[in-house]
């Protein structure tokens, strides 16, 4: 019996250590989200902070949006027009990508936008706060760090998301209205209707949907690193890191799951 | 009064706190003492409930830390006003901003006019008035401790902690720092908690000094007393302190 503990004890025990620490850090950002919702409706309610973190989130985003929204919607119709070409499909151009636009490639490159420019640096910078003990130096003030720091951002990463993909459709949508009516010549008139025809106002909410459920995880997740980091600047780089790598993969990994609920239950085309 | 009886804490698995016992008289200045890593942060961050220990007890002025719920904890925590070592200024916000903050998140003052005056009081106590538009990056480390320490009274507590007030300060702005301690003390009459290894700025200060050694108390004395302590760990930190002096 001793002769076989031996044997698998050195598989065994780092299995077990593993699974223990993975059990560990799901309770606690299991607890994290749930003082997070419990502050939310908590008050003091923090207005100026929740604006202030908009206005970082949605506002200063529009540029980077803004440009590779232009750019995808671009390229996107350059694409798909010279394969449509080979079929004399080229007036379906501006409809594939105006439903592209909407249902997938607005809300999922939103949020990674978002994941890079503001996701990041909220990692970095609570972390900075808990490294310099500037989080602390909130409790003794008898601010509760969550609602201070983390409510605003979340709530405000919920509602820019969805701003930012209603941006992005709209400028991805003008990208290849441009390509395709300048550069590959295709009529204007059939481009547009079937851009009217088979783009709808479902494509279109489903993709708001989208963008609030990834804005939701993605600056929860990226608060969530930056509270729970150690260690001095090592630290800060290494959770920030993890920050946009867990928010970028979440982003695409949830959008197939809800990708297939909504086609199943909502848009049955 | 602060009791700290039997208190347990471990890291990792790494026994840092083995029953640490302590009483801190009210209204006085206890300064507690040891070397690096040997838990004396720990110990001062039990006293405001920033950690709870793992075995034993945190009261203060009879109320038992670890019983309280976190709404209750907060408000507590009201009393106390803590110095970090870092000072943990704000460094998106100014001074003046800084110093302000728990009076505006509070809504102790709802009229600018007075939150401005009592912020200019404060920073005028700590020698620093007329710096309240600098932000905390273009401050020297002793100046953001007198920002910190500001910041630490504008609520008027009845408990002030220190973690490692003059630590990286020259031996000039240490005696300032140690002044501005007990002037704090004698003005407003507060208990004083002050984290120190700097053994001369303890005698300095202190009306009891406690030295902390293995997660334990191992003496617990007025100055005068503490310096003729028989305890051979005590002797041995006053006198490699003494020696380490510059001649």
């Amino acid at each position: 019996m001793e002769r076989v503990l031996n044997f698998i004890s050195p598989v065994i025990t780092p299995l077990g250590a593993f699974v223990i620490d993975k059990t560990k850090s799901l309770g606690r950002f299991t607890a994290f989200v749930g003082d997070t919702l419990a502050w939310t409706v908590r008050p003091p309610f923090r207005s100026a902070q929740f604006f202030k973190q908009m206005e970082f989130i949605g506002v200063r985003s529009t540029g980077i949006i803004v440009l590779t929204a232009f750019f995808s919607g671009a390229v996107f119709a350059l694409q798909i027009g010279k394969v449509y070409g080979l079929f004399n499909m080229e007036i379906m151009v501006g409809a594939t990508v105006g439903l592209s636009l909407t249902r997938e490639i607005g809300p999922v490159f939103a949020a990674l936008m978002v994941v890079a420019r503001a996701c990041s640096s909220m990692a970095a910078e609570i972390g900075t706060m808990r490294v310099t003990e500037q989080i602390d130096a909130l409790e003794t003030m008898a601010v509760d760090p969550i609602q201070f720091l983390v409510v605003p951002r979340l709530w405000a990463s919920v509602f820019m998301v969805p701003i930012l993909t209603v941006l992005y459709d709209f400028v991805g949508v003008i990208g290849s209205y441009l390509v395709g009516i300048y550069v590959l010549h295709i009529p204007e008139g059939p481009f547009m209707s079937k851009l009217y025809y088979y783009v709808d106002g479902d494509d279109f909410i489903s993709g708001l949907v989208k963008g609030a459920v990834f804005g939701f995880f993605i600056a929860l997740i990226s608060c969530y690193e930056g509270f729970t980091t150690t260690g001095g600047a090592e630290g800060v780089g290494r959770k920030t890191t993890r920050a946009v790598v867990f928010s970028s993969v979440t982003v695409l990994v949830m959008d197939y799951f809800l990708t297939s609920w909504i086609l199943e239950y909502f848009i049955n085309r | 009064m602060i009791e700290i009886k039997d208190v347990y804490k471990s890291f990792n698995g790494q026994q840092v706190l083995r029953g640490a016992d302590l009483l801190i008289p009210r209204g006085k200045i206890t300064v507690i003492i040891g070397p690096s890593g040997c838990g004396k942060t720990v110990l001062l961050r039990h006293i405001i409930g920033l950690l709870k220990p793992d075995r034993g007890k945190v009261i203060v002025d009879g109320v038992d830390l670890s019983k309280l719920k976190r709404k209750e904890l907060n408000e507590f925590r009201k009393r106390f006003g803590m110095l970090f070592q870092s000072a943990a200024l704000f460094d998106s916000l100014t001074v003046f901003e800084n110093v302000a903050f728990p009076l505006r998140e509070h809504k102790l003052l709802s009229d600018e006019g007075k939150i401005e005056k009592i912020v200019h009081e404060k920073l005028q106590l700590v020698g620093l008035e007329g710096a309240g538009d600098k932000m905390p990056s273009e401050l020297s480390g002793g100046m953001k401790k007198r920002v910190g320490l500001a910041r630490a009274i504008v609520l008027e507590p009845q408990i002030l902690l220190y973690d490692e007030p003059v630590t990286g300060l020259d031996p000039i702005m240490s005696v300032a720092i140690d002044n501005l301690i007990l002037s704090m003390q004698q003005a407003l009459k507060i208990t004083s908690v002050v984290i120190s290894h700097d053994i001369e700025s303890a005698f300095r200060v202190a009306d009891q000094i406690a030295m902390i050694d293995k997660g334990r108390i191992i003496e617990c004395a007025a100055p005068d007393v503490f310096r003729h302590s028989e305890n051979p760990t005590v002797r041995a930190f006053i006198s490699a302190a003494r020696n380490s002096l510059p001649l």
